[in-house]
């Protein structure tokens, strides 16, 4: 066997050779104390520090993301409670190795199969390991060679072992693990391709042979040949004006200073949740003024979107009244607060004209969750009574998509939120990892979807935008321009990134890699479609 | 004893960030002889210095948990609870 499948994390490929780390020490056979209690404690509680410490100062030579697992680890270890549990299998004559991975398994056993904190359990029972590891006096670090390029190859890893990644480091494989875990998210943020959950790796896969990683189609394989695949992640050349505008995701004044030192023209998404959240009543009007004002002063040159209170389901505000609801997602969320309380919306319209008239700028406004055009044409003239000019809806029902041309004359720009609308388009909750494959981006009803509105649009006269996750995938955001989306909006980090692709390209082209796009009938499709008409 | 009930804004719910903060918070207060407890009712109390002990409550994101001080002194449990209520929105 010379070619392996797994998820790909990312979307670069590195050529290295491989080195694989050996199946992880399993927890040693349960055995009595031949010492006693107090002498058990002692030699636990030792091992225990040493973990500790170990973790912390590994944390104290890692990046920002890997620092923060690994403390959080290192404060686990230490956690009172495990000590407790653990004094109470000592108290029985077991080990100090017994009764610390029993005492762990009394947590990870509560913790198991649940949805959101099922997770944690791979971390716990590692951190036991380590404790047990250092009780026999295993040496539980490895050493991963300083020169590459490497591919390291392994069960899964631990913060810890990811945290000793250098720069020879240039891809990762694992036999378990998925898109979320820790691996992949570190993975992600060096911007390295992993390959995870790869059946029968350790078994089939050749210490120190080189291998491709291609993280885009999910596969590696055995290649002697040295293989310089940086090239593929090279910058695209810039030909022209971006094909669709580029602006970015905001939710604070400090947000708005970073995207100024961006090419970003303007603010496609302000989320105003932040100054709500984290409190126990709603903010002034005072407050709110001062926020949006400051947000004009920073934000770059173009036009400003600010989006009005985002609360319900995933961000429930005390002071709301909400109330607990059945389906939060399919409940009181977005503009619909507005009927159980008309004084928010009211408060930041008001806000938001108070901040134009300060700063001499213009603000846009639009309102999420929107269902229906009588909504839509409600808070249009309600935010044109403030006197805003520029007044738009988020589009995230499948309900708006259909009726859009009707909103024709009554709202100037209609953004797609691309997170909410797959979530109400394929039935798909968002925090339920189980249906996440639904919530692709790439998804051909999604990008059908998208045509469809844009269409409508241009008939109505009507600019479209996209301000979901689905605009910081440089390659999609061809697509979207290629549908005819005038602007789409992200995080200042992939700013530079997506001006690069939509300058790459001419409107036709676009229009080629859309259509392509829209042949795809899996997700995979629809993307390696979308790559392979790009232009290079 | 002075006892308040708090929502829990985190998305991910008592877990990572959260949990990190208030154990944090309550090692520290420790300090002052101050204890802090946590949990869905006042029957079901856990110590807030634990964080294996918080986790296991399976607390999600907009659940509310009922926070315990063990202190007597007013302004000093409110300002606690601030801290509290910041941990608990901690994403």
């Amino acid at each position: 066997m010379d070619s392996f499948k797994g998820i790909g994390v990312g979307d670069a490929s590195a050529w290295g050779k491989t080195f694989v780390l050996g199946p992880k020490p399993k927890a040693p056979q349960e055995a009595r104390s031949a010492l006693g209690t107090a002498a058990e404690l002692s030699r636990l509680e030792k091992a225990i520090a040493e973990v500790s410490e170990y973790l912390a100062k590994t944390a104290a030579q890692a990046d920002a993301t890997t620092a923060e697992i690994l403390n959080a680890l290192s404060g686990l270890v230490q956690d009172p409670a495990l000590i407790e549990e653990a004094t109470a299998h000592l108290n029985e004559g077991w080990n100090a190795e017994t009764s610390v991975v029993r005492a762990m398994s009394n947590f990870t056993e509560l913790l198991a199969g649940d949805d959101l904190f099922g997770e944690r359990v791979a971390d716990l029972q590692d951190l036991a390991l380590q404790v047990v590891a250092k009780l026999t006096g295993q040496d539980w670090s490895v050493s991963i060679p300083k020169v590459g390029p490497i591919v390291v190859v392994a069960e899964d890893l631990s913060p810890a072992e990811t945290a000793q990644f250098t720069d020879a480091v240039v891809a990762v494989i694992t036999q378990g693990g998925g898109p979320t875990s820790h691996t992949a998210i570190i993975c992600r943020q060096r911007s390295i391709p992993a390959l995870v959950a790869v059946a029968g790796a350790l078994e089939h896969i050749p210490n120190h042979s080189g291998i491709v990683v291609d993280a885009f189609k999910g596969v590696a394989y055995l290649s002697h040949e040295v293989t310089d695949l940086a090239g593929s992640a090279k910058r695209r050349t810039r030909i022209g004006k971006p094909v669709a505008e580029v602006k970015g995701n905001v939710g604070s004044v400090a947000d708005a200073k970073t995207l100024a030192e961006t090419e970003a023209s303007g603010i496609g998404l302000m989320r105003t949740e932040l100054l709500f959240l984290s409190r126990s009543t709603a903010p002034t009007l005072e407050e709110q003024t001062e926020l949006y004002a400051g947000v004009l002063n920073e934000a770059p040159a173009g036009e400003v979107i600010f989006r009005t209170l985002d609360a319900g389901s995933d961000k429930p505000l005390p002071y709301l009244g909400i109330g607990n609801e059945e389906n939060p997602s399919l409940g009181i969320r977005g503009y619909r607060i507005n009927s159980i309380d008309a004084n928010i919306l009211d408060t930041q319209l008001k806000a938001l004209s108070l901040a134009q008239d300060k700063t001499g700028r213009s603000v846009s406004v639009m309102a999420p969750m929107i269902a229906t055009v009588e909504e839509a044409a409600e808070f249009a003239a309600m935010a044109r009574a403030h006197g805003i000019k520029t007044v738009g809806v988020m589009v995230e029902t499948p309900s708006i998509c259909v009726v859009l041309s009707q909103l024709a004359g009554v709202v100037d720009f209609v953004s797609i939120g691309t997170n909410d609308l797959s979530q109400y388009l394929f039935a798909a909750d968002r925090q339920n990892s189980g249906v996440a494959a639904l919530l692709n981006p790439w998804q051909p009803a999604l990008l059908k979807t998208i045509e469809m509105i844009c269409q409508q649009a241009s008939q109505a006269g009507i600019k479209v935008g996209v301000c979901g996750e689905a605009a910081a995938d440089p390659l999609l955001s061809a697509v979207l321009a290629g549908l005819g989306v005038q602007s789409v909006s992200m995080a200042a980090p992939a700013v530079t990134k997506a001006i690069d692709y939509l300058s790459s390209i001419t409107k036709e082209q676009a229009q080629q890699v859309a259509q392509r796009a829209l042949e795809g009938r899996t997700p995979a499709q629809a993307k390696e479609f979308a790559l392979a008409a790009l232009p290079n | 004893m002075i006892s308040r009930t708090l929502p829990v804004v985190a998305k991910v719910g008592l877990h990572a960030r959260p949990v990190a903060l208030l154990s944090k918070l309550a090692t520290e207060l420790a300090a002052e002889a101050i204890t802090v407890r946590i949990g869905r009712n006042a029957e079901a109390l856990v110590d807030a210095k634990s964080s294996l002990r918080m986790l296991t409550l399976k607390i999600a994101s907009g659940e509310e948990v009922l926070v315990e001080l063990g202190t007597d002194d007013q302004a000093r449990a409110e300002d606690i609870f601030a801290q509290v209520a910041e941990a608990l929105a901690a994403d």
